[in-house]
């Protein structure tokens, strides 16, 4: 038993989002496999549709397509998965790089679980694919303030990674015990950063740049030790419900968060959560 | 397993509880889990490359269970050539199956 299914299993209606890497599986198994979840434990699933991931496990699988055409496939790819189960008809698609004829998904799943589709939306291209196929678009947000003068986003959200606590020095004190720095991380960040073909690390390690030796709330050294790809706000309750409460103002309507190491984590990000709710809506 | 046809039938059969329990299924798993919060949040799931692989199963459904009891709508498992794939579970399938097959 692994992955989704463990997740079902251990909760009552916490879902699974799982991330899709078109080279690995055909969209039809994705759909199937989505169906047959639904089929057996009435539970949604949601996809991660992912474009790129790293260029060097797309290289060993001898997938040299570029970046736009690779968020191009993925659209082929994820309308396959969407069509299906929404009608639950035949359905024939004779794309560049799909092609399906008369296909039908068995067993159809009914309305309310037709899966959750998140997309990449930090490059262009993949913001025009996830705006294409109806899907939340992610990004790596950039400090809160950045957005006061943006257009509010819409079907949008944000990856980032949480450590707060009641007073600020206590959320420091246990941000730089969970990433207390390593060399060897540096040197891999650094190497990633020279492979890479993904517009969100170079957004990120530009703002890495701007903020070099500023105190801020909004924390990339994780990133640049190469322990997570997100970036990390730090603070009180108080000091980081007031950034939420930005995004939220900017209309980024879904967080999906790092890894927690405690229940405590998660347990002090309900808290903020709720403050900066209360806070945006006031 | 009943025909694809017969979906809610099927469904029902299985859960061996009728449609009340299909009904019940339906909401916990659409439903925003905080309904006062105008966001969801998604936690993410350990990842295998991070611990032994007798501890990777039990810490996972440890990690969402916390998630689910902190308000989440679900979490994220990640995929790469490293990692353990997210969607297999053939124990899983089997057990749910026989479960269905003694009703």
């Amino acid at each position: 038993m692994a992955g989704a299914q463990v997740v079902i299993e251990s909760t009552k209606s916490l879902c699974p989002l799982v991330a899709v890497q078109p080279v690995y599986m055909h969209p039809y198994s994705v759909a199937k496999m989505t169906a047959s979840l639904g089929y057996l434990y009435g539970r949604r699933i949601y996809l991660n549709m992912v474009a790129g991931g790293f260029r060097g496990d797309l290289l060993a699988l001898c997938d040299e397509t570029p970046n736009d055409e690779r968020y191009a496939r993925l659209s082929e790819y994820t309308t396959i998965i969407k069509e299906h189960p929404s009608n639950g008809k035949r359905y024939t698609m004779n794309g560049k790089y799909y092609k399906v004829k008369d296909l039908s998904l068995k067993p159809p799943l009914p309305e309310q679980l037709s899966p959750g589709i998140f997309a990449s939306g930090s490059s262009e291209s993949g913001m025009a694919a996830a705006k294409a196929l109806g899907a939340i678009a992610v990004e790596y947000p950039k400090p809160g303030e950045e957005y006061a003068a943006s257009t509010p986003r819409q079907n949008s959200g944000i990856r980032i990674g949480i450590v707060t606590a009641e007073k600020t020095e206590a959320s420091w004190e246990i941000a730089h015990k969970k990433f207390p720095g390593d060399r060897k991380g540096q040197i891999m960040h650094a190497m990633a950063m020279k492979v890479s073909d993904s517009q969100w690390h170079k957004q990120l390690s530009e703002i890495e740049r701007d903020l070099s030796g500023k105190s801020s709330i909004y924390w990339l050294w994780p990133f640049k030790n190469y322990n997570t790809f997100c970036p990390y706000l730090v603070g009180s309750y108080e000091e980081v419900s007031n950034e939420l409460m930005k995004y939220i103002r900017a209309g980024f309507t879904n967080y999906i968060l790092d890894i927690p190491a405690e229940e405590r984590d998660l347990q002090c990000v309900g808290i903020v959560f709720r403050m900066a709710a209360e806070k945006a809506s006031a | 397993m009943g025909h694809a046809n017969d979906w809610p039938l099927s469904v029902n059969s299985f859960s061996c509880n009728g449609r009340i329990k299909l009904e019940s299924m339906l909401e916990e798993s659409t439903k925003t889990v905080d309904a006062k919060l105008p966001v969801l949040v998604f936690s993410t799931a350990p990842q295998s490359t991070d611990l032994e692989a007798p501890a990777y199963l039990p810490r996972l459904a440890q990690v969402a269970r916390w998630s689910e009891d902190a308000g989440c709508t679900g979490i994220l498992i990640y995929t790469d050539n490293s990692l353990i794939d997210p969607w297999l579970g053939l124990k899983s399938s089997l057990k749910a199956q026989n479960r269905c097959a003694r009703s």
